[in-house]
């Protein structure tokens, strides 16, 4: 028997209070909750645990009252206060807000305005909070029109006047959106920021609050003026790191800290305690409410990114060329490097790709090449290899990170013609390639 | 003596790795490695309330200061990456101390999350898991005691020290994630001296297992006790188990003089109003000059409570009276060090004058009595509530609570009974599947019973009486019974594992390096005769520094390689030559100063009983 047809059977459904005797003359009481596994039926104790039994050992089942569902509480109203600042929170996903209904053991993601600011009431001293929900996703599933979506939202409360816009955002692909919005944004005359928590809100640990407090700190008193994201800068809670849009990558699956910049370093650091804002680059763009904001939001889907390894064959180049793409990032080896000689016998199958490459490239799909060291310059000149490459089309991609190179590709490509894109692929327009790769750039995460 | 109801709960370490990631189970006092500053914020529940502390926490803008050590500390005890899948022998552990109990085992086990909001925990809450239901455990002849649960969770990060000023707490990470076994005994305890029978019942029932941590605070009590006419008080902290029977005894004795107590004022004709007006003043000014190095110059505030006199000072346990739960309270709630009162003075540099200036101040009458508390006014206030709250609860007889053991015996108040369990499933963990055949199997496994392994060593192992006694409790139990069963011999197993190991610790060997496999090979080598009962220590002591070289090469090492016998007749021989005049002198008495120089000689190299009956045979030769 499963659970569905157990329920049915004894008159119960999910949420009943049960009185029930095992085969064992054991008799145990609790509310039904939700049951992964059919064979079994869950009850929440009294005394807070759960615990399962099996169906088959279950003799006798009673309801004996009615479960205390609690849900969610009413909506309050939140009251505007004109001296203070806006500031717009958009959610797609990474719920920066959940509550724990203890009856039941549920979790509930909380998007409106009056849960967070009573989650958050430290935000509620400073500012006054629009709060939108644009989807809960798994940042894993976004597609270009997500990414629109975004842009287009930003516009829309940067038109109303905000401070500053606050996305909440899965941290798995956090970076990419990043890169994307700092594309698709020209001129922002306010900060943008990402924020996203590594320990879901509903914990005491979570470390969504300690970010989403460094954020609007930064938002309302650093001047400053573009994309960013904001998320721990180490494992403790201390400070938070402001981080370039187009040259930070998530670097482990798990710690706080997990985002570092690459090639770079973070724009500022916000201290949690102080609220002291330290600048560490100064080339960023500033506030000016006199700039007007152009969206470009369009983005070429065709693009991909590949990662070389050993033990290649040409296929696997030529299925971008037989599926019609416009654009590839080669995630190559070193200084920007993939398998293509023969040295001997055994390297026969090598045979192939260099050429398999050049046949896409005269397709006319952008090849660019970034390195899978992700620390460090492309240098495709150093090597015959890297000569090899760029004779047959391989446009270097210079100091990005691959993730970056794909999405400056798939933009170019959506707003601009194939020849503009090409001659702005190697060239920097929103940070994302920088000329000078300082010695300190190179910090493995802390 | 009056009616008592009492329940036991007992958490018991274990020595298995650590239950949620595969770091090592043990505690470190040096200097730590490292340390990680970490904010907790107080979780709203579902009802959109906060937990008052943790808010106070966050208010207060406490940080929590997390040290560890890179052997026994790693992400996951930081909360910095997801927790591991539950630790294998501690489950197994925990399933054999269910079925020894008769304790229902659920089908299907769930993790959960358990909210903490004391810093104990990086994650902000504690991972426990009910495993079983009932059961029950024979404590004497004629009494069973009935167990209402038994979990397994992970112990808490302990604390380190407490940096006021700084407000920051610092806890070590090494005792986070140290599985615990909770054991909960139904509430049916019916005297002091049984209260003690069921904790060393209870304490074997852990030990049989062979996997029950040793040592100072690897077992935590708690009692549940309340007299007829009393309340329900939970009193933690019970290590010592010579003073469970004294805490019970004592805390009968507390409830029932703080009825006592009631009585007494309801007989004065006091009412909650007389407590919830008390008058409050600065008394400062009649101590500027006090010779009272504790009052002198210091901001001091008095309140008067009425009728009281007499009864603050009333005894309810040995050097506690009805005064001292006051000042409980007001070292809980106001963060002050404490209360004075007037049935206790003159005290503490407080001369009568002063405490009659003070009566005078405050408007004391005949029967009246006074509390004072030294510190700043806001304190003074919440002090002087707390004072108040606690005295309308006396009025009611016993108030439920949570407090701490003494040293003594006696116990003080450490906070209000613990609500409903704010508990809620750990996602990030699979639930755990009770399959029967596997429980089938562990029936096959369990522990005998300490009655039965008496048995077992004496009869067929044939050990000595005191030696299968030490046995009996020790860690080591389990795999001596495995060595012996597989034909080694268990009187030299046994003197090796209870004694010889510890003796070659104090020379300097790294026993807790040694794992059984390590063990055992030493036991096959003396059994092959390759190493003697002398040799057989010197080895391990070698082996806990050489953990993983050949026995071939670690033998060399030792430089014994055991003379064959007739490499041993060609020395002693040699022995006795030299010696000729001394024995055609002595003769068979030349014996006992030639075995001196010839196990000088021959140490390790062949055992003392060898050596002596060749000698005896080369001697009688050369006379």
């Amino acid at each position: 028997m499963k659970t569905g047809e157990f329920l049915q059977k004894h008159k119960l459904s999910e949420g009943d209070l049960v009185s029930l005797i095992t085969k064992d003359q054991a008799i145990m009481e609790g509310l039904i909750v939700p049951s992964a596994n059919p064979e079994v039926l869950t009850l929440k104790l009294k005394n807070g645990y759960n615990a399962g039994i099996s169906l088959e050992n279950i003799s006798q089942a009673r309801k004996i009252g009615e479960g205390k569902s609690v849900g969610k509480p009413p909506v309050k109203e939140t009251q505007k206060d004109s001296g203070k600042p806006t500031i717009a929170i958009l959610h797609t996903g990474g719920t920066i807000a959940s509550r724990v209904d203890y009856n039941t053991g549920a979790v509930y993601a909380s998007f409106n305005e009056s849960d967070l600011l009573t989650m958050f009431p430290e935000l509620s001293q400073k500012v006054n909070i629009i709060s939108e929900h644009l989807s809960n996703m798994w940042s894993d599933d976004i597609r270009s029109g997500h990414y629109s979506r975004m842009a287009k939202a930003v516009e829309k409360y940067s038109q109303k006047g905000v401070a500053g816009i606050i996305i909440g955002h899965g941290t798995d692909t956090m970076a990419y959106t990043s890169a994307a919005l700092a594309f698709m944004l020209e001129n922002p005359p306010i900060p943008v920021l990402l924020v996203g928590a590594q320990r879901s809100s509903d914990r005491g640990s979570s470390d969504a609050a300690m970010n989403l407090d460094c954020a609007v700190e930064f938002i309302l008193n650093s001047g400053f003026a573009g994309v960013g994201i904001c998320m721990h800068y180490s494992t403790a809670d201390g400070k938070c790191a402001i981080l370039p849009a187009c040259k930070t990558r998530k670097m482990h699956s798990s710690r706080r800290d997990a985002f570092k910049p690459v090639n770079d370093s973070p724009i500022a650091l916000v201290d949690y305690s102080t609220k002291k804002i330290e600048f560490l680059k100064q080339d960023f763009e500033r506030k000016d409410s006199g700039k007007k904001l152009v969206v470009k939001d369009k983005l070429e889907e065709k693009v991909a990114i590949l990662k070389i390894h050993t033990n290649m064959i040409p296929e696997q180049f030529s299925f971008f060329e037989k599926n019609k793409y416009k654009g590839l990032v080669i995630e190559g080896t070193g200084l920007g490097h993939t398998p293509g000689f023969v040295p001997d016998d055994m390297a026969l199958k090598n045979r192939g790709i260099i050429e398999a490459i050049e046949s896409l490239a005269k397709s006319g799909c952008i090849i660019v090449m970034a390195t899978q060291c992700l620390f460090g310059r492309v240098q495709m000149h150093v090597y015959d290899k890297g000569v090899r490459l760029q004779k047959a089309g391989v446009i270097p991609g210079e100091d990005m990170l691959p993730e970056t190179a794909f999405v400056k590709l798939a933009w170019l490509l959506g707003n601009f013609p194939k020849e503009k894109a090409k001659e702005l692929i190697g060239k920097n327009l929103r940070g994302e390639i920088t000329e000078r790769t300082l010695e300190e750039s190179f910090k493995l995460p802390e | 003596m009056p009616k008592l109801k009492c329940g036991l709960e007992v958490h018991q370490q274990l020595e298995t790795g650590k239950l949620f990631c595969r770091c090592p189970s043990f505690l470190r006092d040096d200097k730590p490695e490292f340390a990680v500053e970490r904010k907790l914020r107080a979780v709203a529940s579902e009802l959109g309330e906060y937990d008052a502390a943790a808010l106070e926490a966050m208010q207060k803008n406490y940080s929590f200061v997390y040290e560890g050590f890179k052997e026994n500390t790693c992400l996951v005890e930081l909360d910095e990456s997801p927790p591991q899948k539950i630790d294998s022998e501690a489950l197994k552990t925990v399933l054999k101390i269910a079925l020894l109990a008769n304790s229902k085992i659920l089908d299907e086990i769930f993790i959960m999350r358990k909210a903490v909001v004391d810093g104990s925990n990086t994650s902000g809450f504690q991972r426990t898991a009910l495993v079983s239901i009932g059961g029950e455990l024979r404590i004497s002849e004629n009494k069973k005691i009935g167990i209402q649960t038994i979990c397994l969770e992970e112990d808490a990060a302990r604390p380190s020290k407490k940096d006021e000023e700084g407000r920051k707490i610092y806890y070590r990470l090494d005792r986070l994630g140290i599985p615990l076994i909770e054991l909960a005994t139904a509430p049916e305890i019916t005297s002091p001296k049984e209260a003690k029978e069921v904790a060393l019942a209870i304490g074997r029932l852990f030990r049989i297992t062979c996997k029950a941590m040793r040592g100072l605070g690897t077992i935590r009590q708690d009692l549940n006790i309340s007299i007829e006419g009393g309340a329900r008080v939970e009193i933690k902290g019970c290590q010592d188990l010579e003073l469970i029977e004294e805490i019970v005894k004592r805390e009968m004795q507390r409830q029932e003089r703080l009825l006592e107590a009631k009585n007494e004022m309801l007989k004065r004709k006091l009412t909650e109003n007389d407590f919830s007006q008390m008058q409050t003043q600065e008394i400062s000014e009649l101590f500027k000059n006090s010779a009272g190095k504790l009052v002198k110059g210091k901001k001091i505030y008095g309140a008067m409570i009425p009728k009281l006199k007499g009864l603050l000072g009333m005894e309810l346990q040995p050097e506690r009276r009805l005064g001292s739960e006051l000042s409980d309270q007001v070292k809980a709630k106001a963060g002050l060090k404490g209360l004075l009162h007037s049935d206790e003075l003159p005290a503490f540099g407080i001369t009568e004058q002063e405490k009659k200036a003070v009566a005078e101040s405050l408007e004391v009458k005949e029967n009246d009595a006074f509390i004072m508390v030294i510190g700043e006014e806001e304190n003074a206030k919440k002090a002087f509530k707390a004072v108040s709250e606690r005295l309308k609860q006396a009025l009611q007889g016993v108030p439920e609570e949570t407090r701490n053991a003494l040293e003594n015996g006696n116990s003080e108040y450490s906070r209000p009974l613990p609500g409903g369990a704010r508990m809620y499933p750990e996602t990030d963990l699979e639930s755990i599947k009770v399959e029967k055949k596997a429980l089938e199997k562990l029936r096959k496994e369990l522990p005998l019973w300490p009655e039965e392994r008496l048995r077992l060593y004496t009869e067929k192992f044939k050990l000595s009486k005191q030696l299968a006694e030490k046995m009996v409790l020790d860690n080591y139990a389990c795999f001596f019974e495995e060595l012996a069963e597989k034909g080694f011999d268990a009187t030299s197993t046994a003197v090796l594992l209870l004694e010889g190991l510890t003796k070659i610790s104090r020379e300097g060997a790294e026993t807790e390096k040694l794992t059984e496999q390590h063990i055992e090979e030493a036991l096959q080598l003396l059994k092959q005769k390759k190493l003697t009962k002398e040799t057989v220590l010197e080895f391990l002591k070698l082996r806990s520094k050489n953990l993983t070289i050949p026995a071939a090469s670690l033998m060399e090492k030792l430089g014994t390689t055991i003379f064959s016998e007739t490499e041993l007749r060609k020395t002693i021989t040699q022995i006795v030559q030299k010696n000729s005049a001394l024995i055609k002198e002595k003769g068979e008495r030349a014996f006992a100063a030639l075995m001196g120089e010839a196990m000088k000689e021959l140490k390790g190299k062949a055992d003392g009983s060898t050596v002596s009956k060749i000698l005896r045979q080369e001697i009688g030769k050369a006379k």
